[in-house]
């Protein structure tokens, strides 16, 4: 007997820690239907989650983490020697952004991010991230999946697989990113050793067309007429199929589920036209493909959907190894205005108590400049490197303490020196704000239990509100 | 465990509250002050760099010693306390952080920053406040190691024995435990007899068989993946000789289609994929020659390879076939075809995870960074599997590619202690797993040693290799396994419910190793036929069917679902081998599923939706879930209405153009469902059928779009555009010969390549009109992968002008977001001409587009998912009522499931 999670009954009660034979079977069947394959360690601060993810790696020093010490010594050699990083670095370069304060709080932030700054109330910056490695493949699994280099579920497939559906009319875990994908693919949302639908669905949202959009959503042969009849009678033909065969489960899931298919059709339609939306609404978006995936997110998690990941854009946008001035400019300028819109809106339907939004990229960027070298940067020396020592997150919403700064990077703004979050730690805190031990939300496969955060991670109890 | 764990933790909390006196207000601030203290500056230092190799969490205690607790660090390790509150000198903790003692420095991997150690140095001085609860995990305490357990406490690692006389005296006493006749000739296997009295004990009635039509469905998706038509059925049931059911097994075990369906089980274990995973810009990705290996397995079943040799070949054909001429090169995919890391270590992990898991059902790739925590493997094991594997390395001059041969001249492995290359402990002498061999020390003498596990692995002996392989065939045939954990065999998986079930086969199979006659006495068993329906007492009492008293109702695999709609519309081409095909084209491809190309980086959604094996990881078994994206395809997808379409056209073909809906209702159920419908069916279908269908869907067919050809490119301007003529292997190209004969050589287009011909002149043109008039968005990736040739000049015009002209060589170019405005009508050209040298001219482009008309109308259009051949109609034809009709028979419950 197989059940519907994709485990085996007796895997499934071992998981679920449970005897067997210690349970009816319609009781199981019941609790199978139950939507949480989980149970939660805590009270859950939220229950849905948009990751807002900068690919590339934006620069901590002209967004969220102003450091006053690069003005003075812009140009000069740093203080202390230059880290490691994946190409070598000269003095520093001073951000080239005007920075203000925002909020009761006072968060200082730069331009770039001026309307996100309106929520700074709203905000938790971590400024403490570090991460292992200076390079975006790595990196971009580290946060992803909370492994560089093995195969592993992702932090989205995890969620899914605890939570379960909240709609089945809708897949729980959608990923979009704008053109193609973002470097590393598919891998990004990948769900390891999970089974196939912990996997993130992906949309190219630089489609509206909603065909190019779902895989299968719509028929270009049958009319939705005539597909209720063939429904109906596909209902007719399996019904006294599964009644002579003792109502056997899975003949009945499966039944179900091309109801849900239907309806599926029409809900998720509906989910991904933005043209429902008020002309207020939408210009208070903005236009570009990020402002309408960013529409499309909220209103998926309305309905009911686990885990969005919203990517910049194919490969790595934010990646400004040279001209950082202009770049960092052009990309901020595709999100700001969506994610303040997102966070406005999120407000006004008090979704934003139950949706933890996330936003940061696998790393962040150096405070010194990246040295010219042809290939590299254009021979330019207007850019920053790559910099996992450190870097910054922020988070809002369900149960993050808003207005708050978390950890310090060092007076360059190069490394994380005060309470260090390590991107383990962002996943242990992230599972604790959805009512999730890190320790023991588990997954036994090839012999052992396994977790989103390995053998690491610790709350960080500041983030908490 | 769990119990005892919480039970302790709970009996800690008490002790604390009983130990601490009430404290004043000011003695509690001072309290609470000193655990800020430890929380802020002591727990995260001890979490990040201790607890890998100290804590009850990861498992570990090295050297005696755990840091998770304040009584454990109290307690200390085997040196002594680590923690002495208010005594630093005594606290061997900072003796070792500081880094003074050579013999005890931690971290090992680096000393902590000066803050940290002053912070725990402040921490000890001042009294060591920790309000951590003391964990207490008996396995971590008990005396007992995995290493030091009998082997022979552990069913899986005897080796199996036939079903005895002894069997017999040792088995449950059953009351009337004489079988009467009657039922005794149903025994003819031993094993059938074992577990009746299994049954008869446990008070659950075994079912009786099932009929004739029932049976030859199961074995026909069982054993070849495919269903029976209705004519094979009938024959089947009117075939009285004595033999008949034996005679029509012996027929599907000698039909090629039978290896074809075992061969895809096979690459479920081997992690089969046509791709490396992931590389950057430009780097090919395909595995050369990775359908080699598929085509090897087919083969290997198909002869009824003796599975010894099987291993044999797949491990180490560069010894049993060192010149190639034999064809089992191609065999050492098993070790091959897996994920390409970017580091080698984890390729190397990969190699030994299949060999382990795959072949033994162990899981070795534990044993990476500390000895095994459940089985008897130490981390000096890994490490001699890695030295045979890291010794085993590709050969320049061999007839495939997917072999491995030793290494010229052999290195030593040295352990690395917790997984870290570096941090190098003792040579690993390569052998096989110490625990499992007699002479323990023994090591490996030929070459790498590949050859001397090989005979380890398959020697009739292991205990562990025909076990693991008869379980796997078990799962196939029933429809779940014995051992539930198919591919982890250790200390912790219990044996089989009915032990003999899984040893008698298996003992038998260590002595003659014909995967066919495992597999013919299996399907012959009264087992196998039990039919599946179930009564309240037995789910009652046995609801897992753990001791076999009835058969498993099973549900069609991706493969056998799509073979199977395949093989009834009539449109299955039964080719055998070749290489791998894309079966997401618009088309359907009418090709077996394990011909499927897998592009292991990027799984296409539906290979997902449907619970395929993971192409990155050994897969054990698949998962079954039931989603309604499953749903969405088959009631949407155009292969689906494709297939209906066949099926009515093979109807049509057999029966003539003048069936009344009746017999249209008839002829549809025997062709999809191998059967005559009832009454009821009938009546049902006849309703359906009986009303006109609805005009389909107004939509156009994007594919009508497009246009492919050749054009003439001269200072910006395109001129002598002209449709390519034929479209063959997914590709359009000048003539039907590849390439031309003509001037125009290699110039094609397929869905993501091209390639252009050897001049400007003999460019290459993807061609799309737009509808409608507005301004046309532009987006996408163009490239080369050579890094030799001069590489292609990429080209976009758009309403007649140039938008876009770049070079591309050994790149991948993202493009973004181009515009310009276009009236109805106009061409969008996505040119691609060669540079001056003619060679090394393979380029891709992916193109997504849209227009959005001046009326805010939008029409979009994809390069890839539109992609086709030439046969599009004119206007996407709705489906006939009857072939709506095909399409639901298709979509049922009975034709997804085997009773």
């Amino acid at each position: 007997m197989r059940f519907q999670s994709g485990l085996n009954r007796r895997q499934w009660l071992r998981q679920a820690g449970l005897g067997i034979g210690s349970l009816a079977m319609v009781d199981l069947m019941q609790r199978e239907a139950m939507a949480r394959n989980v149970a939660p360690h805590f009270a859950p601060r939220a229950k849905r989650v948009i990751h807002l993810f900068m690919n590339g790696g934006p620069s901590q020093v002209d967004t969220f983490d102003r450091k006053l010490a690069l003005n003075n010594l812009d140009g000069k050699s740093a203080p202390i020697p230059n880290l490691k990083t994946e190409r070598p670095t000269g003095n520093v370069l001073k951000s080239p952004y005007k920075f203000q304060a925002y909020g009761q709080c006072g968060l200082e932030v730069s331009e770039l991010f001026s309307k996100t700054a309106e929520h700074a109330d709203e905000l938790c910056v971590i400024r403490s991230m570090h991460a292992d490695v200076p390079n975006h493949e790595p990196s971009l699994l580290l946060m992803n999946c909370g492994e560089a280099r093995l195969i592993r579920p992702s932090l989205g497939s995890w969620i899914t697989y605890g939570l379960g559906s909240e709609n089945e009319n809708l897949p729980s875990f959608v990923v979009m990113c704008p053109g193609g994908y973002p470097i590393k693919e598919s891998q990004n949302w990948q769900n390891g050793f999970l089974p196939g639908k912990y996997q993130a669905t992906y949309v190219d949202s630089s489609h509206s067309q909603i065909d190019r959009l779902i895989e299968n959503i719509r028929n270009s042969a049958v009319s939705r007429g005539d597909q209720r009849r063939q429904l109906d009678l596909l209902n007719a033909l399996n019904q006294p199929h599964a009644i002579s065969r003792d109502h056997d489960p899975r003949l009945e899931a499966r039944i179900d589920s091309f109801e849900l298919a239907y309806r599926m059709q029409s809900e998720a339609s509906e989910a991904f036209d933005t043209s429902q939306e008020s002309a207020k609404t939408i210009e208070m978006y903005g236009s570009g493909d990020f402002a309408r995936q960013t529409l499309i997110a909220r209103r998926l998690v309305e309905r009911g959907v686990r885990f969005v990941q919203l990517y910049t854009g194919a490969g790595q946008p934010w990646d400004t190894h040279d001209d950082l001035e202009p770049r960092h400019r052009d990309v901020a300028a595709r999100v700001d205005q969506p994610i303040a819109a997102l966070l406005t809106d999120l407000k006004r339907t008090g979704l934003l108590d139950e949706t933890l939004v996330i936003w940061g990229g696998e790393f962040g960027r150096t405070p010194v400049v990246e040295m010219p070298k042809k290939g590299s940067n254009q021979g330019k020396m207007n850019g920053r490197d790559h910099n996992h020592y450190g870097f910054t997150v922020w988070m809002a919403g369900g149960g993050v303490a808003g207005g708050t700064v978390v950890g310090a990077t060092d007076e360059l703004g190069f490394k994380a020196v005060e309470n260090r979050v390590h991107v383990h730690d962002l996943h242990a805190t992230i599972l604790r704000l959805l009512g999730y031990d890190h320790e023991r939300l588990t997954y036994n496969y090839a012999g052992r239990d396994f977790r989103l955060t390995d053998v690491h991670g610790r709350v960080v109890e500041n983030v908490l509100a | 465990m769990r119990t005892a764990a919480i039970a302790a933790l709970f009996l800690a909390a008490i002790a604390l509250s009983l130990v601490l006196p009430p404290a004043t207000a000011d003695a509690a601030e001072r309290e609470a002050d000193r655990i800020a203290f430890f929380e802020n500056h002591v727990r995260p230092v001890l979490v990040e760099h201790c607890y890998e190799c100290h804590s009850t969490e990861a498992g570990e205690a090295e050297g005696g010693l755990r840091l998770d607790g304040p009584a454990a660090m109290r307690a200390g390790g085997d040196r002594g306390a680590a923690v002495v509150p208010g005594d630093i000198d005594a606290s061997l903790l900072i003796r070792a952080i500081e880094y003074d003692d050579p013999d005890m420095e931690m971290p090992p991997w680096g000393r902590l920053p000066q803050s940290d150690i002053d912070h725990l140095r402040q921490w000890v001085d001042s009294g060591a406040a920790d309000p951590r609860p003391d964990q207490y995990d008996p396995s971590l305490d008990s005396s007992e190691s995995p290493l030091d357990r009998e082997l022979s406490s552990h069913w899986a690692f005897i080796p199996p024995r036939r079903i005895s006389s002894d069997t017999w005296s040792n088995l449950p006493d059953v009351p009337d435990s004489q079988p009467n006749k009657s039922e005794s000739s149903l025994h003819q296997d031993p094993i059938d007899a074992v577990a009746a009295r299994f049954a008869r004990r446990a008070g659950v009635a075994t079912n009786g068989s099932v009929d004739r039509a029932t049976l030859l469905r199961r074995l026909s998706i069982d054993l070849i993946g495919l269903p029976p038509t209705a004519e094979e059925v009938q024959a089947f049931i009117n075939d009285r000789r004595p033999d008949a059911v034996h005679r029509q097994i012996d027929r599907f075990l000698a039909d090629p289609r039978y290896a074809e369906r075992f061969g895809r089980h096979w690459m479920d274990l081997a992690r089969y994929a046509d791709t490396k995973g992931y590389a950057t810009a430009g780097k090919e990705r395909a595995i050369a020659g990775s359908h080699g290996y598929r085509d090897w397995l087919v083969n290997a079943f198909a002869t009824d390879m003796p599975y010894p040799e099987m291993i044999r070949h797949q491990l180490a054909a560069d010894q049993t076939d060192p010149k190639g001429t034999l064809g089992h090169q191609d065999a050492m995919g098993f070790l091959t075809i897996g994920r390409h890391f970017l580091r080698h270590d984890d390729t190397i992990d990969d190699r030994i995870d299949v060999i382990g898991r795959g072949l033994l059902g162990l899981t070795i790739s534990c044993a990476r960074c500390h000895d095994h925590k459940f089985d008897p493997i130490e981390t000096m094991d890994y490490y001699s599997l890695y030295g045979v594997l890291d010794n085993s390395v590709p050969s320049d001059s061999s007839a495939s590619d997917l072999l491995l041969v030793d290494r010229p001249k052999l290195r030593n492995q040295r352990v690395m202690i917790r997984g870290q290359r570096g941090n190098w402990g003792p040579v690993a002498p390569r052998r096989y797993l110490v625990r499992f061999q007699e002479r323990p020390e023994e090591e490996f003498v030929t070459g790498s040693g590949r050859l001397d596990l090989v005979e380890r692995i398959s020697d009739p002996d292991n205990p562990l290799t025909y076990r693991v392989m008869t379980n796997r065939i078990w799962g196939h045939l029933m429809g779940d396994h014995l051992v539930d954990s198919p591919s982890d065999f250790g200390f912790r998986t219990p044996p089989p419910e009915i032990p003999m079930l899984l040893d008698d086969p298996a003992a038998d199979f260590a002595t003659h190793g014909s995967i066919k006659r495992l597999i013919r006495r299996l399907v012959r068993t009264r087992i196998y036929r039990q039919d599946s329906s179930t009564s309240e007492s037995s789910q009652q009492i046995d609801p897992d069917n753990q001791l076999w008293a009835r058969g498993h109702r099973r549900r069609l695999d991706f493969e056998s679902l799509r073979d199977s709609m395949l093989s009834v519309s009539g449109h299955l081409n039964e080719i055998i081998g070749g290489p791998s095909v894309d079966i997401m084209t618009a088309d359907v491809t009418p090709r077996r599923t394990l011909m499927a190309r897998i592009d292991r980086q990027n799984l296409p959604g539906l290979f997902r939706t449907f619970d395929f094996a993971s192409p990155d990881m050994h897969c054990p078994q698949r998962y079954q879930t039931t989603v309604p994206q499953q749903s969405l395809y088959l009631m949407n997808h155009p292969h689906l209405h494709q297939l209906a379409r066949a099926t009515v056209a093979t109807i049509r073909r057999q029966s003539g153009n003048t069936l009344s809906h009746e017999q249209k209702v008839i002829a549809t159920f025997k062709r999809v469902l191998a059967r005559s419908p009832s009454q009821g069916e009938i009546k049902a279908s006849l309703e359906f059928l009986s009303l006109p269908a609805d005009p389909p869907p107004l939509r156009h067919d994007p594919r009508q779009l497009w246009q492919y050809g050749t054009g003439k490119l001269v200072d910006n301007k395109l001129s002598n555009f002209k449709p390519f003529a034929h479209f063959k292997n997914d590709r359009y190209q000048v003539e039907s010969t590849f390439p031309s004969r003509g001037p125009f050589k290699y110039a094609s287009l397929g869905k993501r390549n091209g390639h252009p011909g050897p001049t400007s002149n003999h460019s290459v043109v993807r061609r799309w009109f737009s509808p409608i008039a507005g301004r046309v968005t532009i987006s996408g990736i163009v490239g080369h992968q050579k890094q030799m040739g001069d590489g292609v000049i990429a080209v976009i015009h758009a309403g007649g002008k140039q938008i876009f002209r770049e070079k591309q060589k050994s790149n991948r170019r993202p493009i973004r977001n181009l515009t310009a405005r276009v009236k109805a009508g106009d061409a969008v050209d996505f040119i691609v001409a060669p540079g001056k040298t003619t060679n090394h001219d393979s380029f891709f482009w992916e193109i997504n587009l849209g227009v959005t008309g001046d009326d805010g109308q939008r029409v979009e259009a994809s390069s890839q998912s539109d992609f086709g051949g030439p046969n599009v109609n004119a206007a996407p034809e709705g489906l006939t009522r009857w072939e709506q009709f095909a399409q639901v028979l298709l979509l049922s419950d009975e034709f997804a499931f085997v009773d």
